[in-house]
């Protein structure tokens, strides 16, 4: 294997490769990065098993000036290999593979060889094949996984709840993460995607790093799932995640159907608010705000204590209260995460009763977009 | 080179081999296992000889072919379907648990099913084991759990009762002698290796570098003097034992050792033809067998096997030994 290609371009690629790429592992050539090369395009790989990016080169790409001498492949020890060629001194570098599995990288008036490892041993990844692939903007999909993953739970000891479940059908695409405290969940429709029907669940840790690996150029992002993965195509790079087993419960019949209280605030302002409360409610052992809503006197009062510190209490301003009277209380930092998320429109809150789960969504309820959090019994 | 003599497990093992490729070939393998016995019996091997076959794209006879991508990836510790969970330290903690639930509760990277093979699964800190507990039982999708150890007896009853148990019988002395011969060690040692458990690898390693035989003569002296009923053996504990065993694993080997060699004392007492594992010092051990009251070699078996719980509960080795020879030598009056 022999080629000589543009340095600039090729740690471009490199650097989305290496997210992937495992810092501590118990399969040792996963430390590693393999580097494939056909008559046409380099291939790179980086894997940490949970996730795997394939990044390609072509030949024909004019900034990478790629040259082709002799196809073929090999691993090498990513850490090393990076830092070697962010350091070399020219433009350009050619990398020699020889017998012995030593790849040979030379530039300017400098030469290094490293051993490497032959890429028999490396993991493949799976061809999914094209005829069950769905498209999907890139910015909806980085908002879907913006708006899910804060609910995704971070304890193991039921990791299914470590996902994001997907369910494709009927031509819309639901996402929904829960860890039992609050649930998220997003649907939005699925032009031309025919009659496919998926269940699935992806890891979070996945999804937050695939949201960080979309690159701004990149306009629609094309899905395939396999019977163990699933794979985003973004342009010339692939993301591929494992998935999660298991059965992911039933949260349709969480969602309440009807309310007895409803409030509509501007999220940024209602945020702001929550934030200075939980500056106090932080200090106080169970981290509590309390909302009173007096619909005939038209209030909404915010309140939180903590016994060493002293009490915070604040009106809201609010656009619509109607329902009956209610005193509840919840943990702010899970209606931050949501507030944020909804980003800078008005919300409409919609509550049963003190001890059951209430609801969050956009005031314009087209979005398809919903939230709940379970509060905390106080008294 | 046919299938057959490809896999030295095929010859060291062959009735659970047959047994294991019956129930990949009708698709009957349960999901846990605990294979129990010796490394030199072949537990480790036959891991990995499962997993070999289970993930061979080339299965030829029943036997993996050990060329293909899956196979070169099981052999060098690179396949990311087939996991080994080693100890660190002393233990295997709950965090090193952590890691594999999060692990079997994903999907294949290549394969569909998954292998998760736990060695010396008696290191299992109590509080790992329970974490383990509700995965061996109820896993989240197609895996295999192999648990290998060689102390069956300190694993949690609970774990037991999850798992099918398969207990090697060990391999056989000709067996080890053979090996032994072509590692350049010598074979007299093959009968004492196929009795040792979990301190093979140590003994093997003093073996290649001669230093097993310092720590034989020091038995020897010490087996003798308790022989003669002479108290000089408890001063030999310090000034001929403790200099060759400083390190732990020395430690745990020199009680092995004392153990064996009291067993067959006591077995010489009943049959003196019986074959010792001692073949250099069989003089001294006849010699001990027939110094001693029937007694006391049953009071000092029980006695080196009660020290040898304490040693892992991490009492100091002297006071142990100091204590032992004690024990033997008031026995005597």
């Amino acid at each position: 294997m022999k080629f000589t290609i543009n340095r600039d371009t090729f740690i471009k690629t490199l650097n989305d490769v290496s997210r992937a790429i495992a810092t501590k592992t118990t399969i040792p050539i996963l430390t590693g990065l393999k580097l494939d090369l056909t008559a046409d395009q380099l291939t790179m790989t980086g894997s940490d098993a949970d996730i795997s990016i394939e990044a390609s080169i072509p030949v024909t790409q004019d900034t990478a000036a790629l040259q082709i001498a002799e196809p073929g492949s090999i691993v090498l020890p990513s850490r090393f290999f990076t830092e070697i060629v962010k350091r070399l001194p020219e433009k350009e570098m050619t990398i020699t593979v020889t017998d012995t599995q030593q790849a040979v990288i030379t530039s300017g008036q400098s030469e290094f060889t490293i051993n490497g490892q032959i890429s028999d041993e490396y993991p493949l990844l799976p061809e999914i094949a094209a005829d069950h692939s769905l498209q999907l903007p890139a910015d909806v999909l980085r908002e879907v996984i913006a708006q899910t993953v804060i609910a995704v739970s971070t304890q193991d000891s039921r990791p299914i709840l470590t996902g994001v479940h997907i369910v494709i059908h009927d031509g819309a695409l639901l996402a929904v993460a829960t860890d039992t405290h609050r649930l998220s969940q997003r649907v939005v429709r699925l032009d031309g995607a025919g009659d496919a029907d998926y269940d699935i669940n992806i890891p979070g840790r996945s999804l937050t790093e695939l949201a960080r690996t979309i690159p701004d150029t990149v306009a629609t992002i094309d899905v395939r799932i396999a019977e163990n993965q699933v794979l985003f195509r973004l342009g010339d790079t692939a993301f591929f995640s494992r998935l999660l087993e298991g059965n992911y419960p039933d949260t349709q019949r969480l969602l309440p159907t009807e309310h007895t209280t409803a409030l509509t605030v501007a999220a940024d302002a209602f945020q702001a608010a929550i934030e200075r409360a939980s500056l106090l409610s932080h200090e106080s052992r169970n981290n509590v705000v309390r909302l009173v809503l007096t619909p005939e006197a038209n209030t909404a009062v915010l309140s939180s204590t903590s016994p060493d510190v002293g009490t915070v209490q604040e009106e809201i301003a609010f656009k619509t209260l109607t329902g009956d009277t209610l005193d509840i209380s919840f943990n702010p930092d899970y209606m931050k995460d949501a507030l944020r998320v909804v980003g800078p429109s008005d919300v409409t809150m919609a509550f049963t009763s003190a001890l059951r789960p209430f609801t969050i969504e956009p005031a314009e309820a087209t979005s398809q977009f919903i939230q709940l959090i379970t509060p905390i019994r106080t008294f | 080179m046919t299938a057959e003599t490809a896999w030295p497990i095929t010859q060291l093992q062959p009735r659970l081999v047959n047994r294991f490729e019956r129930l990949i070939s009708r698709d009957q393998l349960a999901h846990a296992y605990l294979f129990s016995g010796t490394q030199e019996s072949g537990t480790t091997a036959l891991a990995q000889w499962v997993g070999l076959r289970l993930f061979c794209s080339n299965v030829h006879n029943g036997q993996p072919c050990g060329q293909c991508a899956q196979c070169k990836q099981i052999l060098s510790g690179n396949h990311p379907d087939f996991l080994k969970i080693q100890p660190t330290g002393a233990t295997i903690k709950v965090d090193d648990i952590r890691d594999l639930r999060q692990e079997m509760a994903r999907t294949g990277l290549e394969q569909a099913k998954r292998i998760f093979e736990i060695d010396q699964a008696d290191l299992l800190t109590p509080g790992a084991a329970n974490s383990l507990l509700k995965f061996i039982e109820e896993p989240p999708g197609p895996v295999l759990i192999i648990l290998v150890t060689e102390q069956k007896q300190r694993l949690l009853s609970t774990i037991l009762s999850r798992v099918q148990v398969i207990d090697f019988p060990p391999a056989p002395a000709a067996n080890i002698a053979a090996q032994l011969t072509d590692e350049g060690v010598a074979p007299e040692l093959a009968p004492l290796f196929s009795a040792l458990g979990a301190s093979v690898p140590t003994a093997r390693a003093l073996a290649e570098d001669q230093a097993l035989s310092p720590l034989l003569d020091a038995l020897d002296q010490w087996l003798a003097a308790l022989g003669r009923h002479d108290w000089q053996a408890f001063i030999l504990v310090q000034t001929q034992i403790m200099p060759l065993v400083k390190e732990r694993p020395l430690q745990t080997l020199f009680f092995d050792l004392t153990i064996i060699a009291l067993q067959d004392i006591l077995v010489a007492q009943y049959t003196p033809a019986a074959p010792s594992h001692f073949p250099q010092h069989q003089a001294t051990l006849t010699a001990v067998a027939s110094q001693w009251p029937p007694t006391t070699a049953t009071l000092a078996a029980a006695q080196a096997l009660a020290a040898q719980a304490r040693l892992q509960g991490n009492v100091a080795f002297q006071g142990l030994f100091e204590r032992l020879t004690a024990q033997i030598l008031s026995s005597f009056s």
